[in-house]
């Protein structure tokens, strides 16, 4: 099996197979993602998704997970500083849920705090009351 | 929570008898997943997944497996059981492969643990210690019910044993995806032609790992009837028959890996496959 | 509590909490981000390490347990610029794209070469079975593997 130089110089642009410049950092872990990202004193973030796949959300209660030592802030959507929605072809989504879900993991609150483990401990300790809607019949 | 490289088997003993809140480590294949998602933060967590008395295997007539030994080392030829290699290959990935261990499985419970129906299938014993001594207590009478067993807080599981049963012997297994993947349905067949006795093993099939007396007894009458050291051909109405009272010793439930009856059906294949594999194995 | 462990050849002292992974001291305090935490279950393998010697997932290792012990990662197979012949096969082969799983695929890679130097295909298969890539289709990862395990591939370069 013939196997391809290590070092290629590009003849051209057309018909070559340009290297991935992106790969050798990859390949030795050293490329950073955003979950590499880390700095002195940052906060962790952990969201509350929703169980339900279609519901309607009557109360979100927040009050207990605000108080808990390292939490530094909890979001719902009456939080945000805008209702606008999101969407790639079409504006629809909320950022976060605001009366009703309609996906089993649609974000409903956002934790910031110290540590992971407080930001995971705060979405369980938030509490909501749904009401869900009767499922379509199985197809 | 507190965290402690146990220094030998007696550190563990002592632990174990003086403490009820400890938890141990081995493979952290189970354990760590609920660490890791915050469901579990045990008191006190023993690690004894470097202990040496733990890692031993001896075979001569009797094998002897310590409760340290990984799935990785169990893929050996002379691992002592066929069928415990055939199982222990269907576990998970190199990676699990290479932490997970026997000790834990046995001692975990759960039905669905891949080397249990080989140890029911085999008639193994599990060896018990605490610092008041130690007992062996079947594998049938071990694990009582989902990931519950007659294991008392003061004492190590430090290893199975079991009477070496030959070559005849195979494990198989159902499930959606060829690694990684927790069985819907499993089954061990052991043949011990010297001592003419046969064990089947279901796993994934009722609240504990069952056996198949009616099946064994079948397929048992068979050898005696043309001889246990010949290797014939079984007739297909032999194997289906096999395979149907398999399945029939089945306590299956509908759970989110499957429906009962589908591992009934399962089972009745898997069983006429597994009498058909090991009927010409010497 | 303070660890003390072997990581890529040099001894190193560590925090960590009792409840957290070798995966997250590696990451978090140790500075070594190669590895990656994706499933946390030890299902995707993004996290692969050796631990004295044996390819594991280091999500599924408590940071405790690994007082003492030998950890290589990702980071420990390059040598300055020269990559090594499992890393430049994967570039070559265009077995990265988003590059996630890479690491993870790179150190099991190296695991199976160094222990079976000339594996058959259901061995390269059965080798990376607890890596997953959402990207690639595994076809050029599998490429990458026979290309790093081809005879001379490597020799100019610097062999482990």
């Amino acid at each position: 099996m013939t196997l391809a130089p290590t070092k290629r110089k590009l003849r051209g642009i057309v018909g070559e197979s340009a290297p991935r410049a992106d790969a050798p950092p990859k390949v030795k872990g050293e490329f950073t993602y955003g979950s590499d990202l880390s700095r002195e004193g940052m906060l962790y973030g952990a969201t509350l998704r929703s169980p339900h796949a279609h519901a309607r959300i009557l109360r979100i209660d927040v009050a207990r997970a605000r108080q808990m030592p390292g939490v530094r802030a909890v979001m719902t959507s009456d939080d945000l500083p805008t209702r606008e929605k999101f969407g790639l072809m079409r504006a629809d989504q909320p950022v976060l849920a605001t009366r009703v879900v309609r996906y089993v993991g649609e974000p409903v609150a956002l934790v910031a705090a110290d540590d992971p483990e407080q930001a995971r401990l705060a979405t369980r300790r938030s509490r909501s009351n749904t009401s869900c809607f009767p499922r379509s019949p199985t197809w | 929570m507190s965290v402690v490289v146990a220094r030998d088997l007696d550190d563990v003993l002592d632990h174990l008898s003086s403490a009820t809140d400890v938890t141990l480590l081995a493979g952290g294949t189970d354990l760590m997943v609920d660490l890791n998602f915050g469901r579990k933060r045990p008191q006190r967590v023993l690690a004894i997944d470097r202990l040496p008395e733990l890692a031993h295997l001896e075979r001569n007539g009797r094998v002897r497996m310590g409760a340290g030994v990984t799935y990785t080392r169990m893929l050996a030829d002379d691992v002592g059981s066929p069928a415990l290699r055939e199982a222990a290959r269907t576990v998970g990935s190199p990676q699990i492969r290479n932490a997970g261990t026997l000790g834990g499985n046995i001692a975990t419970s759960s039905p669905a643990g891949d080397t249990l129906p080989v140890l029911a299938a085999l008639d193994a014993a599990v060896v018990l210690r605490s610092k008041s001594g130690e007992r062996r207590v079947r594998f049938t009478e071990f694990m009582t019910a989902p990931k519950k067993n007659v294991r008392r807080a003061d004492e190590l599981v430090i290893g199975a044993e079991w009477d070496d049963a030959g070559r005849a012997q195979t494990f198989m297994k159902v499930g959606t995806r060829n690694a990684m993947v927790i069985a819907v349905a499993g089954l061990a067949l052991v043949v011990d032609r010297a001592r003419r006795r046969v064990g089947v093993g279901l796993g994934s099939c009722g609240p504990t790992i069952l056996r198949a007396p009616q099946a064994e007894a079948f397929a048992a009458a068979i050898f005696e009837a043309h001889g246990w050291v010949r290797r014939l051909t079984p007739s297909d109405a032999e194997l289906a028959e096999f395979g149907r009272l398999v399945a029939a010793a089945a306590r299956p439930i509908d759970d989110v890996r499957g429906t009962a009856a589908y591992r009934r059906h399962v089972l009745a294949v898997m069983g006429a496959r597994a009498l058909a594999r090991v009927w010409s194995i010497e | 509590m303070r660890l003390k462990l072997q990581v890529n050849g040099g001894e190193r002292e560590a925090e960590a909490r009792e409840h957290e992974s070798l995966l997250t001291v590696l990451r978090e305090r140790l500075g070594l981000w190669g590895s990656k935490n994706a499933c946390e279950q030890g299902e995707c393998g993004s996290c692969s390490v050796l631990l004295d010697g044996q390819l594991v997932c280091a999500c599924l290792v408590l940071a405790g347990a690994a007082e003492g012990r030998d950890v290589r990662t990702v980071e420990d197979l390059a040598e300055g610029e020269h990559m090594h012949p499992v890393q430049r096969a994967f570039v070559e082969a265009g077995a990265v794209q988003c590059g996630f799983c890479t690491p993870g695929f790179i150190v099991a890679t190296a695991a199976l070469l160094r222990d079976n130097p000339e594996p058959s295909e259901a061995e390269i298969r059965e080798a990376l079975s607890g890596n997953i890539c959402r990207c690639t289709g595994y076809g050029k990862i599998l490429e990458a593997v026979r290309r790093s395990a081809a005879k001379g591939y490597g020799d100019d370069a610097r062999s482990d």
